[in-house]
């Protein structure tokens, strides 16, 4: 351990001195203590995994000292708050998703920070789409059947979903807006309670991040029918967008990125954007996280904005209120 | 056959030198961290989960599993010597193991609980190992409907939890419901008694709940008696159980193994359902059920069996169909995630290694458990002589730092506190906290899948008696009442009888 830190403080200064000569002028000394990533969700899960990637590649390519905290409670709004209220010194990082900063507003009258005012944005690092998937057995096999069940008997079909006001969740109630169906919503607390329903059939369908969905698909106990992408993933070459099954337009996906409090120095926040970016680019981490991404800030801050607008809709027009 | 050369190949994994000393390594830190009252394997685990990411996968995996199912082990330490559960799967075993310790046999609580948690570990890692796919895919067979008549079942089932008076138990059973709906309701995703507190959101944690109801109210308990009196385990000298407690816990020992086995398989029960169960089911096969609650033996051992048991179980979903069966599994399934493991039940066939290898690995480490426990016995035991103005602070220590550390918030600490002035109440109202706790584990599980049946249903309670499993379990509810009220029914008549006669 010891070893560790101080291989990891000679890389630190190795690269303070070559690497970025001119960077390093602008923050001298920047990192020289720890730096915090609080994650608003508990270890293990999705957001969890994606921070814990970025922080162990900065760490191990540049030697920063890279702490992931978790801050979990509230959907995540907890952690968000935490960070609003840390110092914006660059010391204190957040990973941010769409549900905090671009639909949390909508839902919560009295949410304790402002997505916008309150933090800058550094960073996209992963979006992924949402898998809408019915189980092995269904005699659902595309999004066209989906429609046509729901057609045939008006609120009948099942749709899982890992939460309610959820993307998932949101996303299920903009697909009936847009198809003009209507079927019931049936809340589970997270994917694992909702997998042995939709696996079984007792649920109709499942609308779930692609990444819970995966293994199920994989093993053959669930079918995806489409993703909510504007365009297919690399990972299910074959599985149409849901756009493509005749819904144009329609997209729908869950992003994280980084953001830090407002009125963290521009230097520092562009130096977070640039190492943040370059650990992106490596093939191990690409492998792993991205999607067609772009990292710059600002079109992060245009894709909260649009996000933003888009979900308030949805919200508004099917009735969704959690206070 | 198939299984046993799968058997050889994960003990080939799970006995190299590397894999043994990760295996012991996980086992000794959960023992550890077991008997610690709210430091549990969930926050070790998370704390832990950087450090695996530069080992191999399938040695990181079976020292968290050692972790979790080691902590079943060392939960029941402090719950027998202090009455300090050090797990919440052991808060049921608290209730004779205490009274045990309290007669000067603690050493043979502590034994009985290490033996009857090895047995549990090694049968059910058995089931696992032979029966582990077919499990699974019957464990899909739960969905809203059983779930929710399993839990009536079990709610029923615990009016015969209580010792002492019924009425104090159920309004306990009430404050218990009334505490587990706190918090965002899954269904309609309103908030339920959160008073506009944002940390109150996701409820009331079960760590704060149980760590403020059992160790911070005995604690404040014990202050406010003599010190003198309560060290009453002067004598440890016999510290290995009779044969004739061996004997008597025999039984017990299998059923809790079967009980906790069962309820480990299913995704989303935890193990202390499980050792609550295993607790009534003796209470209720007793002859004489009023032992129960004054040091019996079987109240040590059937919980103990069934938390170990129900903790390997718990493998089954999340290992043969990827679906985590609770919080730590989810962690677990992170760690492999972040190996670049897709978890899954592909992970059977595409990685045999990893599967038998921990599976190995589990018969393993309770051996090592066994090994690490019994001669413990003796030291533990010692303890309880440790100056409770010694042991006190470290343990209301352990206790915030376990709380906190879970979610990284101050409000979990003061919430704990809060509930242990609550225990102290209820201490000296002489109300039982067992009750609470499986009012607070069971009245969400039942109300959400209540809720969830029938929005799935339509409204149609006819789901309850259409799908045979849930069926099965409200004949059987049935049948416990009818077994209950009968026997009062008699005795009042025959009172009745006696009144008119007299």
């Amino acid at each position: 351990m010891n070893r560790r830190i101080a291989r990891a403080a000679t890389a630190a200064l190795a690269t303070l001195a070559f690497a970025i000569p001119g960077l390093a002028f602008a923050q001298a000394g920047y990192p020289d203590k720890p730096v915090r990533l609080i994650v608003p969700f508990p270890p293990g899960g999705g957001t969890d995994i994606i921070s814990r990637i970025v922080a162990d590649k900065l760490s191990t390519t540049l030697g920063w000292k890279v702490v992931v905290e978790n801050k979990a409670g509230a959907g995540g709004t907890l952690g968000l708050d935490a960070a609003a209220k840390s110092k914006a010194d660059g010391y204190t990082l957040v990973m941010a998703q769409t549900s905090n900063l671009s639909i949390a507003p909508s839902l919560m009258p009295g949410l304790p920070y402002d997505p916008v005012k309150n933090f800058t944005p550094v960073t996209l690092v992963d979006a992924a789409p949402l898998a809408i998937t019915v189980g092995a057995s269904s005699p659902i096999k595309s999004m066209a059947d989906l429609v046509a069940a729901a057609k045939a008997a008006p609120g009948k079909l099942l749709f899982a979903s890992p939460g309610n006001s959820t993307v998932a969740h949101l996303t299920g109630e903009y697909f009936q807006k847009v198809a003009g169906i209507k079927y019931t919503h049936v809340p589970y607390k997270g994917t694992a309670q909702a997998l042995p329903d939709v696996i079984s059939g007792r649920a109709s369908f499942y609308v779930a991040s692609l990444e819970s969905a995966m293994p199920q698909v994989k093993a053959g106990q669930l079918r995806a029918i489409a993703v909510t992408s504007a365009k297919r993933v690399a990972q299910w070459p074959d599985v149409p967008t849901v756009a493509e099954s005749g819904y144009p337009g329609f997209e729908a996906i869950t992003w994280f990125g980084i953001a830090v409090p407002a009125g963290t120095p521009d230097a520092i926040v562009a130096r977070l954007n640039a190492e943040i970016t370059k650990v992106l680019a490596m093939p191990d981490v690409k492998e792993r996280l991205g999607g067609e991404l772009t990292t710059g800030p600002a079109a992060f801050t245009a894709l909260i904005k649009s996000d933003h607008d888009k979900w308030a809709g949805v919200i508004k027009e099917a009735g969704i209120k959690t206070q | 056959m198939d299984v046993l050369s799968n058997l050889a190949l994960g003990f080939g994994v799970a006995l190299t030198l590397k894999n043994l000393a990760y295996c012991f390594l996980g086992v000794f830190l959960g023992t550890l961290i077991g008997v610690l009252p709210g430091i549990g394997p969930l926050v070790t685990i998370a704390m832990l989960l950087p450090i695996t990411f530069g080992l191999d996968p399938v040695s990181s995996l079976i020292m968290l599993a050692g972790i979790f199912y080691g902590a079943q082990y060392g939960g029941s330490t402090t719950a027998i010597l202090v009455n300090m559960p050090g797990e919440v799967s052991s808060a049921v075993t608290a209730i004779d193991g205490y009274q045990m310790a309290r007669q000067g046999r603690a050493g043979p609580a502590l034994a009985t609980a290490a033996m009857a948690s090895f047995v549990g570990g090694i049968l059910s890692t058995l089931i696992v190992a032979f029966f582990g796919p077919l499990v699974g895919r019957w464990a899909l067979e739960f969905g809203a409907a059983e779930y929710f008549s399993l839990m009536l079942m079990g709610l029923v089932f615990s009016a015969v939890l209580s010792h002492g008076d019924l009425v104090k138990a159920l309004a306990m059973v009430v404050i218990g419901l009334l505490l587990g709906i706190v918090g965002t309701d899954v269904t309609s995703g309103l908030p339920r008694f959160s008073f506009g507190i944002p940390e109150l959101l996701d409820g009331v944690g079960f760590t704060v709940v149980a760590v403020g109801l059992f160790a911070v109210s005995e604690i404040v308990l014990n202050l406010a008696r003599n010190e003198k009196v309560e060290v009453f385990a002067k004598d440890v000298k016999n510290l290995m159980p009779t044969w004739a407690d061996m004997k008597a816990a025999a039984m017990p020992t299998l059923r809790g193994t079967a009980l906790g086995s069962f309820f480990g398989a299913l995704p989303g029960i935890t193990a202390s359902v499980a050792a609550f169960s295993a607790y009534m089911l003796e209470k209720k096969l007793a002859k004489d059920p009023s032992r129960f609650g004054h040091g019996a033996i079987e109240g040590v051992a059937a919980p103990e069996a069934a938390n170990n048991a129900a903790a390997q179980t718990h493998f089954i979903p999340t290992l043969t169909l990827g679906i985590p069966a609770s919080a730590v599994m989810a962690l677990m399934l992170g760690a492999l995630t972040m190996q670049g493991i897709q978890p899954g039940p592909q992970v059977m066939t595409s990685k045999p290694e990893l599967f038998w290898g921990l599976v190995a690995s589990m018969f393993v480490g309770n051996v090592l458990l066994l090994v690490l426990n019994l001669p413990l016995v003796g030291l533990w035991a010692r303890l309880t002589q440790v100056p409770y103005r010694w042991l006190f602070p470290a343990i209301l220590v352990f206790a915030c730092v376990g709380n906190f550390s879970l979610n990284n918030s101050a409000m979990d600490v003061y919430l704990c506190a809060a509930i242990g002035v609550l225990g102290y109440v209820f201490a000296k109202l002489d109300c039982q906290p067992a009750p609470l706790i499986l009012g607070y584990v069971l009245g969400p599980m039942l109300e959400e899948n209540l809720r969830r049946a029938l929005l799935m249903s339509d409204g149609s309670f006819a789901v309850f008696v259409t799908r045979p499993i849930s069926l099965a379990f409200l004949v059987v509810t049935a049948l416990i009442l009818l077994a209950m009220v009968l026997p009062g029914l008699r005795r009042r008549r025959e009172l009745a009888v006696e009144e008119a006669a007299g």
